[in-house]
């Protein structure tokens, strides 16, 4: 009785682990496709953020060196700029950006090569278009959020969509191009995404681990650090000293640029820091690139006369170190100059592809089904189309009229919208 | 960049190019080529090893990897080339129309309780099980600085991880004791260490 009982019971049917995995893969696409394809697009254009700046603002002097005194002078000339900063930085010519800032708390200017002050620094599309890939336009710190969770997807993403594909190698070379239109959009979809895992991979954990950064810390600081939310960071990119608020000469970096010459000169300065400038208790930190490592950059250590302290550990301490100071470059392709950055460019114009022919092959799977969408199937190509030519446009049009820097991102926005809508009505025409 | 780095970075890309053209070979092949497969792997991570000598350590296994990479979308460019359009098109295949699936109150309810669990359930799991595999490290003397990097690194993987899981298994029990599994040690440890 109790046997007949339990065979009357409905079953759910029992799928396949790939099955399975492909109906994840197929759900989190969809969910999430039009998002990501943002945040793609405009983190492949990101990679070419420094070439922007030149095109943005070409009038500014050009400059291949900054000397110790230049520096000295840059960063006299910053604080009387803004003589309340907490923070003095100087971004120092590099092979690949031919110029150099001084930046304070609310100011950034360009300086020439004797470190006198140019014109101030605006990109409002570069800021506008990092806007977008860092928070989505929204509040900074919830958007950050939003878009690490975009990376968290993406990795779940490959991780079903490698258990959905049981003949990766078997197939790691087909592009049946001559078949059907739904297997050459399978070919495309799968090939990109098998080869390029590497750098997808390897760019939705390191984006997602920077945006959700903020929960750990706001655990741990309570936890271990007794709320202080910096010092968590301490271990790893090296303490803030203890603030002395008398007042002192500015700190000799035209000294500890020396030092570095001197010491370091295989190890081009990228950035100068000081912290608390003029004070008692002023702080330098010259941070120089190690050409051979993935490392953002060493900080060398230095006090208010000039005088060597220490180094943080980027380069030679923990790994932990290492690897969190690598994930900058290794995010934006910034290791290798020009052709490292194309290559990210083709591989994020790749990415652009598998999240295209992802959706295209549901588009077509539904129509095969007799289930055709064609106004979503519209409005998602007048999407796709639509967010590379209102970011060009943008581009264009705020070099022309520079009052419509304020508006980019709701001229983007609504852009989008309506081209998403014009594709819908031309597929529904 | 030195003579040096530079004959090891072209002996590098040779190396590789040969590694992933010998795969292509090999998976192409209506044969089983499994040493061939094994070679060209193993010709693969010699020149990964010959990219750290031309681009450093770390760097140059990243230089190494995308040079295999564009190679091997090479070879796929390639085979699409080859792969030309029939003449003829395709005759339309009439297919058979299937039934829309009913959109009630329980299938949108599951779909939102879905929707829910992965984007909030598996975050907080995968959040809380990062903390306690923090508290371990702390613990045993691991460095503060790698605790807390391998923290950061592990929160995003498990979310993917559960995600991933909680979309793909059917078994309702075995997520239940998963989740119990890792919630309530982790939740333990943290108190404990604290």
């Amino acid at each position: 009785m109790l046997d007949a009982t339990l065979t009357e019971i409905p079953k759910v049917p029992v799928q396949s682990l790939v099955k399975r995995a492909l109906s994840a893969h197929a759900t989190l696409g969809i969910a999430i496709s039009a998002v990501l394809y943002i945040i793609c697009l405009s983190g492949t254009v990101s990679v070419f953020k420094d070439e922007i700046h030149r095109i943005e603002q070409r009038g500014e002097p050009s400059v291949s060196f900054l000397s110790p005194a230049a520096a000295q002078v840059t960063a006299a000339n910053g604080m009387l700029a803004e003589p309340e900063t907490a923070h003095l930085y100087i971004h120092m010519p590099t092979a690949q950006y031919d110029r150099a800032i001084v930046e304070t708390d609310n100011k950034e200017t360009y300086v020439n090569a004797e470190g006198v002050m140019s014109g101030k620094a605006a990109h409002p599309w570069s800021n506008f278009l990092i806007d977008l890939h860092y928070y989505l336009h929204l509040p900074k710190s919830f958007g950050m959020i939003v878009v690490a969770i975009f990376g968290v997807f993406l990795f779940a993403m490959s991780i079903t969509g490698f258990i959905a594909h049981p003949r990766v190698f078997k197939d790691a070379f087909a592009f049946r191009r001559s078949k059907s239109e739904q297997i050459k959009q399978v070919d495309l979809h799968n090939r990109l995404s098998v080869w390029t895992a590497p750098f997808h991979i390897s760019n939705s954990l390191s984006g997602a681990m920077i945006g959700l950064a903020v929960f750990s810390i706001a655990a741990l600081a309570p936890l271990k650090y007794d709320g202080d939310r910096e010092a968590v960071y301490s271990p790893v990119y090296g303490a803030e000293p203890v603030v002395d608020a008398a007042v002192a000469p500015l700190a000799r970096i035209d000294l500890a640029l020396e030092y570095m010459a001197e010491q370091h000169p295989d190890k081009p300065v990228v950035y100068v820091i000081l912290h608390d400038p003029q004070t008692a208790g002023q702080y330098l930190q010259i941070m120089a690139a190690h050409p051979r490592r993935l490392i953002y950059a060493e900080k060398y250590n230095f006090n208010g006369q000039g005088d060597f302290l220490d180094t943080t550990g980027s380069a030679d301490g923990t790994i932990g170190q290492q690897v969190a100071d690598s994930v900058y470059k290794v995010h934006f392709g910034q290791f290798g100059g020009m052709p490292v950055k194309i290559a990210f460019g083709f591989f994020g114009i790749c990415l652009m592809f598998i999240i295209s022919a992802g959706m295209n092959i549901y588009f077509l799977k539904r129509r095969n089904k007799g289930r055709a969408a064609d106004g979503l199937q519209g409005a998602w190509k007048g999407f796709i189309w639509g967010a590379p030519i209102l970011l060009f446009g943008t581009f264009v049009a705020v070099g022309f009229y520079p009052a419509l820097a304020g508006y980019l991102a709701v001229i983007f926005w609504i852009g989008l919208v309506i081209s998403g809508l014009a594709g819908a009505l031309t597929a529904l025409r | 960049m030195t003579l040096f780095e530079f004959i090891h970075g072209v002996i590098g890309t040779g190396l590789s190019g040969l590694g992933v053209f010998g795969l292509y070979r090999a998976w192409r092949s209506a044969q089983k080529r499994t040493l061939l497969v094994w070679g060209c792997w193993l010709a693969i991570a010699l020149a990964l090893i010959l990219w750290t000598f031309s681009g450093g350590k770390d760097r140059g296994v990243a230089l190494g990897v995308m040079v295999f990479i564009i190679q091997a979308l090479g070879l796929i460019a390639y085979q699409a080339s080859k792969d030309r359009k029939p003449a003829k098109p395709p005759k339309p295949v009439k297919r058979r129309v299937q039934a829309k699936l009913k959109l009630n109150s329980h299938v949108i309810a599951k779909r939102i309780g879905l929707a829910l669990w992965v984007s909030l359930g598996c975050g907080a799991l995968a959040f809380l099980v990062a903390m306690g595999l923090h508290e371990v490290f702390w613990q045993s003397g691991v460095h503060a600085s790698n605790a807390l990097v391998i923290a950061l690194f592990l929160f995003p993987i498990l979310w993917a991880g559960l995600s991933a899981l909680s979309l793909t298994s059917q078994n309702k029990t075995l997520k239940l004791v998963m989740c119990l599994g890792l919630a309530l040690p982790s939740l333990a440890i943290i108190m404990i260490g604290n």
